[in-house]
């Protein structure tokens, strides 16, 4: 968990009912193009409240991350409360409403990878990288995570970084997967 | 507790139950117990015997790839190609014609044959998907209309070590395309969402790529083919929730809320998506129903009686399952077993 510097910063994080929206200017947190791919994903429902976790995902890809503002524009777009959306961002494990590195490694900790050696192969992650589950490393590089099953099992331990799978993962093989993420 | 003796017998009267020619496998379950661990490791150990003998008889052919449309419905195509993407290759291999055929038909009529065949939920419940169509309200003459419908195919495959949704999706995706326009039509519904997961990219990428295939096509879209039926679908991606893979938490997420389970009654067949008549069914349960909308239809013409027994003897045995855990060879396989 990130530790806040000051109970300040620690309290503008928390958004709740009593709190007033804090109205951003949408033009200047979201670009044209986010605002786009936000209205577009509004025309798949009948609800434009549905396209919420389309959004963030979209929006989320910039920083990596969705930050307060992100989120109270993207409420905005859509026309819902920001405590729904904040909902929505803190309910799902691959919304993040801190800040990662510009990689975040997920590896598989379910039975399969787990009886294949997911446990050795994380060892050597945060061996190699130098943190724990849940830290990022100093230089901003790689976040590490675990994840419920990848639904790769046959191909244990199986671990996913950004958006590429990777399967049958030996320990040696960690160094060159690691290589092609700057 | 399970006697080891009962389990073992199971597995002898599943073999017995099985249609000459298939192929041999048992689920090797995550048995808790030891004697029930001891008693699957035995069943899998003779399974592997078996597969490993029919490997070695067709050399570097994975076992998913050596079936007929009789023995692998779902997953004979792989035998012709390694993977099925393209429109025109799909059609080559009897694609879109179980659409056609139902298409001919009534909602009513197919809705009565997927019903007749006792067609199963692949999501584990087992739940007969006929029966669960059944209870969602049809528009009828004279009636006032019903309003929107809404069809959603759970692809939120979550569970350790289940991977079966994946192969399908990822290989085959207008299979499942095919299976949901099918169901559109038996149950009236203009709307369907492919609820998949988010770490299925490349599933998404196939399935958003067919989509776009199947409407230049005009399998999607208004007036499918001629028929009048219009359906539009949309690949919705999770951002990774175990619990999204239950039905009403599914259904909410889909409207954009946080995925708590709802509380039922009501079902969603009466009060689903956004407060409408709403079917959740399974990847593999949508992918079943164009071969056996194939098949049946052929059949059914000359002697129904038949087409009963052939048809809940297939839907009823055939399953897939997935092997993991030191099985290099053959990691996917389409193995005839009794469904429990």
């Amino acid at each position: 968990m990130m530790i806040f510097k000051d109970k300040a910063a620690q309290a503008a994080r928390i958004v709740s009912d009593k709190q007033p929206h804090i109205h951003v200017n949408v033009e200047a947190v979201l670009t044209e193009k986010e605002r786009d791919a936000i209205h577009e994903f509004m025309h798949h429902y009948p609800d434009s409240r549905a396209a919420s976790l389309d959004s963030l995902k979209h929006v989320q890809k910039r920083n990596g991350w969705v930050d307060d503002d992100q989120v109270n524009a993207v409420a905005q777009v859509l026309g819902i409360s920001v405590p729904d959306v904040e909902g929505v961002a803190t309910f799902y494990n691959r919304i993040y409403r801190q800040p990662v590195g510009r990689h975040v490694i997920l590896l598989c900790d379910s039975i399969a990878c787990y009886l294949m050696g997911n446990e050795s192969l994380a060892d050597v992650f945060k061996r190699q990288l130098g943190i724990q589950y849940g830290q990022t490393t100093p230089d901003g590089r790689f976040t590490l995570l675990p994840i419920c099953c990848l639904g790769n099992c046959d191909k244990a331990p199986s671990l996913m970084i950004d958006e590429d799978t990777y399967g049958l993962v030996s320990e040696a093989q960690v160094a060159g997967v690691l290589e092609q993420y700057v | 507790m399970t006697d080891p003796n009962d389990l073992k017998k199971e597995g002898n009267d599943a073999k017995d139950g099985l249609l000459d020619g298939s192929a041999v496998s048992v689920v090797a379950g995550m048995a808790v117990a030891k004697a029930e661990a001891k008693a699957a490791e035995e069943a899998a150990a003779k399974a592997a015997k078996i597969e490993a003998a029919k490997v070695t008889k067709t050399t570097a052919t994975p076992i998913h790839c050596n079936g007929s449309a009789e023995t692998h419905p779902l997953t004979w195509r792989l035998s012709q190609a390694d993977e099925v993407l393209d429109i025109d290759l799909y059609e080559s291999l009897e694609g879109y014609a179980g659409l056609k055929k139902a298409l001919a038909m009534t909602s009513a009529y197919v809705q009565g044959v997927v019903k007749d065949a006792v067609l199963r939920g692949r999501g584990g419940a087992g739940f007969p998907a006929g029966i669960k169509w059944s209870l969602i309200p049809m528009n009828k003459e004279g009636a006032p209309d019903v309003g929107p419908k809404y069809l959603v195919c759970n692809a939120d495959e979550m569970e350790p070590g289940t991977f079966k949704d994946r192969l399908l999706m990822e290989k085959l995706p207008h299979q499942l395309i095919e299976g949901m326009i099918l169901v559109s039509h038996a149950i009236g519904a203009q709307t369907g969402y492919i609820f998949l997961r988010g770490e299925y990219i490349l599933a998404a990428k196939n399935l958003n790529a067919a989509i776009d295939q199947a409407k230049a096509k005009g399998y999607l879209g208004e007036n499918i083919l001629g028929s009048g039926h219009n359906f539009e679908l949309h690949v919705h991606t999770g951002a990774g929730r175990y619990i999204c893979g239950e039905e009403t938490a599914l259904i909410n997420s889909l409207e954009g809320r946080r995925a708590n389970p709802r509380t039922k009654p009501p079902f969603p067949q009466i009060s689903g998506a956004w407060g409408k008549p709403t079917i959740v069914n399974n990847v593999e349960t949508l992918c079943n129903v164009p071969p056996k909308g194939c098949r049946m239809v052929v059949v059914a013409m000359r002697e129904p009686r038949f087409m009963a027994r052939q048809v809940r003897l297939n839907s009823q045995v055939y399953g897939n399952y997935q092997l993991v855990q030191r099985v290099v060879k053959f990691s996917r396989s389409q193995a005839a077993c009794r469904m429990a």
